[in-house]
């Protein structure tokens, strides 16, 4: 007889399912294998434990600047040759610097596997750090800051939202880093950054797709064998404490429309509210159907309004529960957020349905199988999840509650969560010439 | 790479592909790989079809797509969508609309109906029009915060003025206000015919059944298409730059080009190849190499042919501070410039190849993907064999052909440049330019601010 959770039942038990391969070298290289033929082509990602949230003031931003000097050449391997030569494997080469982690990653043909991993191991055990190649990526960096954050109209407020939600710890300030800190940053730093945080037992190497895993492993072994350990990382051992009070920003700047963004402190990944909250967040604002996508944006009432929880693939540490919403052109910020306060009232009151909660979770679960059909994003589910919350299968456990998601915990988590007491709220607010 | 392995050797797409009686072409990819599907129904027509002065009506049409069938309103096909988690799109481009639905492949059948019922039943009610016309005009508005949208928005004015690649494809405030409720409806009444359009069919269904589904659906689909429009080229114009002002902001958004070529030119492949030495290869690029790795003045710079069924613009896209522009500027125009009087080295050239055909089987990972091939193909009336013939292609071009593709299609004499940023740090930036004019961002938008 088909249960609730059966096919016949109109729900697949397991869509997707992520299994992986789990090996440890001697000195502490963790290596996770997905082995799929399905196309000629094999994602190589290598994931370090180390974001900001690994940094200190003074040296904000320094995981994101070290990633760029990581293509910047080894004695065997000239500036940008490494993003050349992987390219002419027909390769596509990059990286990118998250709160928790830092990820290198090759998308590219199987024939390719071989030169991915000796280059990468190449670059992690003999990086070539100069003042001349610090001083130009520094600049890049800069740039790099400019164009997501600054000249973007929203860019400085989230800054400043973050700033004020974690006053202490490192989630209050962003990847990118501060600007005065990345112009102060010296190549000494950059040396400590490395030998602290690149050692083999810090990275996770995440092969998918089409491999011999037998093969793939003996030759991860021979590359990367020789690489020394270092001693674990030095813990991020700073907590907020509970926020006691709202507290409240301004941010002034020559846009068209007003803004109102806010941060409800929520746990971190792998406790058991995260799933109410992600059901929540996807019922609030994904798809057209979504309640705060029709109240608010189909009806004109604003320009856009986005929930979500913590990053993408959520963070190490306790994070946040964000509402973003832009105003439409000429309307205040102060409406927008009473209105925004009024919804959230009456969801509080009122309770979610039953099958508004079926929506967001089968949407959450179509949206992962959908993903999952790249071998990149399977490798970074894998990548991602072993670092942040020391588990390659996490997906899988996240995809299991889900389905046992059930309205009553999605009002428990609203009413815990998204109270006034524990909201940071920073304004938008139009400054004419 | 004289040598390309078999395993990395691109084949023919395994795919079903049949008409229907009233024209549409059907395009199945089977792939058992995971329970997902993905639908596209392709119809030709996009913003090259607005008419005369109502620029932005493909993209309300799009927009619009869903908000209502002869069956339900806007509220209930919202949640049928959802109810199945289905992932639902429709943009409006230059020469086409794409309108995708994408979810898990037991739901296949309520999918496909679904897909049907938005294209072919839409009702476009009055209601809806005006909330969406209202949305659009806000959205414009707040455009104008977004320096890369401003700077994309004037070099296609620049360089097409009034022919239909010109304006914004969501239309300016002007040409949306001008719109009436019965627009949208009688655009979609023209231009939505099966004879040209194309349905594609990715993921795990078996053909078969993907067929006759296809069939039931979309059989009774009647229209006959109208004739296209011509348009021809805008006039070759003078070199010129067009200067937006945006007080205080610390970096500008730099645009540089000129016309370039159809997706159907013969060349259109090997120019790729060519560009990609200039600026489409990434950080192997002689664009990306001299202006970030060795300067350090932006964080990308990035050069390319648009792909469209009239001749696309040739474009090169960055950004720098204030106080750099006019080096970059100077910087773009030199290798721009040395790339036409010689063209690729020998080494550049082959990188390049090895890069394309080393990289084609990543376009191919998902069904979703090989749909997106074969639709382009369908769409720009691409030879039957462009696939499979393309990395041959690709090794063949020799360093000659390069070269004389490089002096063709590169014009610096010819190119236009906008700069959208803080016009007064930039001092002289634009001084080498003859012809500069400065442009109201209001006007660009036409929203009288």
């Amino acid at each position: 007889m088909p249960t609730e959770n059966s096919p016949a039942a109109g729900r697949p038990a397991t869509p997707f399912t992520l299994d992986a391969r789990q090996e440890t070298l001697a000195n502490g290289l963790r290596i996770l294998l997905l082995e799929d033929h399905g196309a000629p082509v094999v994602s190589y990602q290598v994931h370090f434990a180390a974001g900001s949230r690994n940094e200190r003031p003074g040296i904000t931003g320094i995981s994101h600047l070290f990633e760029h000097m990581m293509f910047k050449g080894t004695p065997d391997c000239g500036p940008e040759e490494f993003a050349r030569l992987m390219q002419a494997e027909g390769g596509q080469v990059n990286a990118f610097t998250t709160e928790d982690s830092t990820c290198y990653y090759e998308n590219l043909p199987a024939h390719g596997l071989e030169l991915a991993i000796r280059m990468e191991a190449d670059r992690q055990a003999h990086l070539l750090l100069t003042e001349e190649n610090l001083g130009s990526e520094r600049e890049v960096v800069r740039n790099e800051r400019l164009l997501r954050t600054v000249n973007t109209p929203y860019g400085e407020a989230r800054e400043l939202l973050m700033s004020l939600a974690f006053p202490r710890h490192p989630y209050g300030w962003p990847v990118v880093g501060w600007d005065s800190d990345l112009v102060a940053m010296s190549l000494a730093d950059c040396q400590t950054y490395f030998s602290t945080y690149y050692a083999p037992n810090n990275a996770t190497v995440v092969v998918a797709g089409d491999m011999d895993p037998e093969e793939t492993l003996a030759m991860i072994t021979a590359a990367y064998d020789s690489l020394r350990p270092g001693p674990p990382p030095p813990p991020v051992v700073t907590r907020e404490e509970p926020q006691r009070g709202e507290r409240r920003g301004e941010f002034r700047k020559r846009v068209e429309a007003a803004a109102v963004m806010a941060a409800f402190h929520v746990p971190e990944l792998t406790h058991p509210d995260t799933v109410p909250l992600l059901v929540l967040a996807a019922l609030l604002t994904d798809g057209h159907s979504a309640r705060f996508h029709r109240h608010f944006v189909k009806s004109g009432r604003a320009g856009s309004v986005s929930a979500s929880v913590g990053s993408s693939f959520l963070n190490t540490d306790p994070s946040i529960f964000r509402l973003d919403a832009v105003a439409n052109p000429g309307e205040s910020a102060a409406d927008l957020e009473t209105q925004l306060w009024a919804e959230l009232d009456r969801l509080q009151e009122n309770g979610v349905g039953a099958d508004e909660v079926r929506r967001a979770v089968r949407q959450i679960r179509a949206d992962l199988v959908l993903q999952a059909r790249t071998q990149f994003y399977r490798g970074l589910l894998a990548g991602l999840y072993q670092v942040r919350a020391g588990d390659c299968h996490f997906t899988n456990h996240l995809d299991e509650a889900m389905l046992a998601v059930t309205p009553q915990d999605l009002d428990r988590v609203a009413r815990t969560y998204l109270v006034r007491s524990n909201r940071t709220v920073v304004t938008l607010i139009p400054e004419k010439s | 790479m004289s040598f390309l392995p078999e395993r990395a050797r691109v084949r023919r797409p395994a795919h079903r592909r049949r008409h229907l009686d009233n024209g549409l072409t059907v395009l199945i990819v089977e792939d058992q790989r995971l329970p997902a599907i993905s639908l596209t129904l392709l119809v030709p027509a996009g913003g090259g079809a607005d008419p005369t002065g109502q620029a932005g009506t493909a993209s309300l049409v799009a927009g619009l797509l869903d908000k209502g069938s002869r069956r339900r309103d806007a509220d209930s096909l919202a949640v049928a969508i959802d109810d199945l988690g289905a992932s639902y799109s429709a943009r409006a481009g230059r020469d086409s609309m794409a309108i995708s639905l994408a979810g898990l492949s037991e739901d296949f059948m309520d999918l496909l109906a679904l897909l049907g019922e938005i294209t072919l039943e839409s009702s476009f009610p009055a209601t809806e029009f005006h909330l969406l016309r209202q949305r659009r005009l806000h959205a414009l508005t707040r455009a104008m915060d977004q320096a890369a949208t401003v700077a994309d928005w004037t070099f296609s004015r620049g360089l097409y003025g009034e022919h239909p690649y010109g304006p914004p494809l969501s239309g300016t405030a002007a040409s949306i206000s001008a719109l009436t409720e019965t627009v949208p409806a009688a655009w979609h009444e023209q231009q939505f015919t099966p004879a040209r359009s194309c349905l594609a069919i990715a993921g795990a269904v078996p053909a078969e059944q993907a067929l006759k589904a296809a069939a039931d659906i979309f059989e009774r689909w009647q229209g006959t298409p109208p004739p296209r429009a011509s348009h021809p080229d805008p006039a070759p114009a003078e070199r010129r730059i067009l200067l937006v002002d945006r007080p205080d902001s610390p970096q500008a958004q730099i645009r540089w080009g000129h016309l370039g070529i159809s997706r159907g030119d013969p060349r259109h492949d090997a120019a790729e190849l060519v560009n990609d030495v200039l600026g489409g290869g990434g950080f192997s690029s002689r664009l990306m190499q001299t202006i970030r790795s060795e300067k350090g003045l932006t964080y990308g710079i990035h050069s390319g042919f648009a792909a469209r069924l009239h001749a696309g613009p040739f474009r090169v896209s960055t950004f720098t501070p204030t106080a750099s522009v006019g080096e970059v500027l100077r910087d773009i125009d030199d290798l721009v410039g040395a790339f036409r009087a010689d063209g690729p080295t020998a080494t550049e050239l082959d990188d390049a190849r090895r890069r394309l055909v080393g990289g084609y089987p990543l376009q191919f990972e998902t069904a979703t993907q090989v749909a997106g091939q074969l639709l382009e193909i369908e769409l720009y009336g691409l030879p039957e064999d462009t696939v499979e013939s393309y990395q041959d292609r690709i090794l063949a071009v020799d360093t000659k052909q390069a070269a004389d593709l490089a002096h063709d299609l590169l014009h610096p004499e010819a190119a236009l440049a906008v700069v959208v940023g803080d016009l007064n740090g930039m001092g002289s930036a634009a001084a080498d330019w003859g012809n500069t004019e400065t442009v109201d961002i209001g006007l660009l938008f036409e929203v009288g601010t």
